[in-house]
């Protein structure tokens, strides 16, 4: 497992903030990390990257401990945070030269890096531009561009695509899917948006500082969410069925034989697992 | 790289540069409209003769304060670099593997830097003014003791402001902070109002508060020379009396200081507060 995190716990006097978190993610993986606001992800996310002092248990990236060695999980580390945080008054290309220098790239290396981040993101018609004049979508291209200077191995991405349009959202994700397929990099993710956790991994979704399920997004959906059926007979009644799986459907089809007017069956989404979880209802299963 | 982006955010935002030099504006614009020539009064009573060049001289002592107030204001303006990155907690800085002492460095140097850069300015703009009102240039040994003042101002300035910016941590607050010191700094440096005219309280201050010593240094090398000519026929201790109303010299008691007693002043004063600095930092685990 690239991370592994084991019992994990942060406490801000009573208040639990992380209570008692274990999970894996594997490497080359997109590894989803869920929850409502204040569920813990931000806490999480904070430990993991060694901005904040864990209270108790271990966690390791790369197998390098976050505690003991936290100068060599940064270098193996990019982190696209909430919000922006380049200097508005340096263009593009100015706040990468001066985030690369932080890895220690100098000279050539450091133009060579600069150059590659502004290629990949697809930024070389504004890299010039100051990063207070960029419009938004470009600001997280440029915020990307940063976590990826120095080629890192893992890639925290925390609510990337929060407050961009519909079009702006799907640019980033084909982006980062391109680089992840690219470069083979571990991502993890945090998201409101549970579409874009579709194509995850792994999934974990945590509530109130404690994990409460973990699992693919099929798994997640078979055992948190169900499928509906409805039907429309052809004397106007109106018969909801919830479905463990698809092909239940079948025999309550057949029992309404020539009387449906229209048949309809809704796939269970993760937004409904994240529902069910977040709301406290219990496995459906 | 970390100190050219300092320097970068310090000189494109505008108006942090025209606010770290307020005071200094309005420093120019009390002489340009009445205190250069209610000092020049004050100088003529005092000599008793209406001389060639008072204008100049006080010029001199005046602006010589000016370009002290530069170093402390423009580092003031050059750190909220540092201020700001701490309000915004600058994750991309502390998640890379740079050292924090590194960072930390580079906000000094960036600072200091920036405070170099606007004090030679002030006193290139000083010396042109000087020069075009009738007054000279100091010689070669002159500028050599101009360039020890701004390099131990801006030092002084520096250690001060880099010391009382690791307890502020808001950008607001900060501001309000640099409005005090630009508001006061002019009275304790003996801008607007000669050090002598102080009650003998005050003038204990001020001659204890370490940058007044950075104005007292200009202003010996800008005004000394033609202050001698200018009291040429005047009894020496009207001369002394002078300087010391003026704030060229301080006197503490008996004790006179010159030129290398206030760049001694200026040198332990800077290295009590770096070296303080780096004890809080060290206390803090910055």
């Amino acid at each position: 497992m690239f991370i592994q995190v084991e019992n994990l716990c942060k406490t801000y006097g009573d208040v639990k903030a992380v209570n008692g978190v274990s999970f894996g993610a594997a490497e080359g993986s997109l590894f989803s990390f869920l929850g409502t606001n204040g569920a813990g992800k931000s806490t999480t996310i904070n430990i993991l990257t060694t901005l904040l002092a864990k209270t108790s248990g271990t966690a390791r990236v790369g197998g390098f401990d976050i505690e003991s060695e936290p100068e060599k999980v940064r270098e193996l580390i990019g982190v696209v945070f909430q919000d922006s945080v380049l200097d508005p008054l340096l263009t593009v290309r100015e706040n990468l030269a001066v985030r690369a220098s932080l890895y220690g790239l100098r000279g050539t290396k450091l133009k060579s890096a600069v150059d590659n981040a502004v290629k990949i993101t697809d930024m070389l018609d504004y890299a010039g531009r100051r990063y207070g004049k960029l419009s938004g979508g470009q600001r997280r291209r440029a915020d990307i561009a940063r976590a990826l200077l120095h080629t890192p191995k893992l890639l925290f991405l925390d609510e990337p695509t929060t407050g961009l349009d519909p079009k702006t959202r799907r640019d980033i994700w084909r982006l980062i899917r391109e680089l992840q397929k690219s470069s083979g990099m571990t991502v993890f993710l945090t998201t409101h948006y549970m579409e874009e956790a579709a194509e995850s991994d792994d999934i974990v979704v945590i509530q109130k500082g404690e994990i409460k399920a973990h699992g693919s997004p099929l798994e997640l959906k078979t055992r948190y969410c169900s499928d509906l059926l409805k039907i429309t007979t052809v004397g106007g009644e109106f018969i909801e069925h919830k479905l463990k799986t698809t092909v239940d459907a079948l025999p309550i089809i057949e029992q309404y034989k020539g009387n449906i007017a229209n048949v309809e069956i809704i796939n269970g989404t993760l937004d409904d697992v994240f529902l069910n979880l977040t709301e406290g209802l219990s496995d459906v299963n | 790289m970390l100190i050219k982006r300092n320097l970068l955010l310090f000189f494109r935002d505008r108006a942090n540069v025209f606010f770290s030099l307020l005071a200094v504006l309005i420093i120019i614009a009390l002489y340009v409209l009445f205190l250069g020539d209610l000092m020049e009064e004050t100088l003529r009573a005092q000599l008793g003769f209406n001389a060639d060049k008072i204008g100049v001289v006080m010029a001199s002592i005046m602006l010589g304060g000016m370009v002290a107030v530069t170093s402390v204001t423009s580092g003031l303006g050059s750190i909220t670099v540092s201020i700001a990155d701490k309000e915004s907690a600058a994750k991309d800085f502390l998640t890379s593997p740079v050292s924090r002492g590194k960072i930390t460095r580079s906000y000094m140097t960036g600072s200091a830097a920036v405070a170099f850069i606007m004090t030679t300015a002030a006193l290139v703009i000083v010396l042109v003014y000087i020069v075009s009102s009738g007054g000279t240039l100091p010689d070669a040994a002159g500028f050599a003791r101009l360039f020890t003042a701004t390099v131990l101002s801006v030092l002084c300035g520096n250690a001060i402001v880099f010391f009382v910016s690791l307890f502020v941590k808001t950008q607001s607050a900060f501001a309000s902070l640099s409005t005090v010191v630009g508001t006061l700094i002019g009275f304790l440096m003996g801008i607007y109002v000669p050090i002598g005219q102080f009650p003998e309280a005050v003038q204990w201050v001020v001659k204890c508060f370490p940058m007044t010593h950075a104005a007292s240094m200009f202003r010996q090398v800008l005004a000394d020379e033609q202050l001698a000519v200018l009291f040429e026929k005047a009894p020496p201790e009207v001369l002394d009396g002078f300087r010391e109303t003026f704030g060229v010299v301080f006197s503490y008691g008996e004790f006179i200081s010159g030129f290398w007693v206030s760049a001694a002043v200026l040198i332990v004063t800077t290295t009590v507060f770096y070296s303080a600095s780096l004890m809080v930092m060290k206390l803090r685990r910055v």
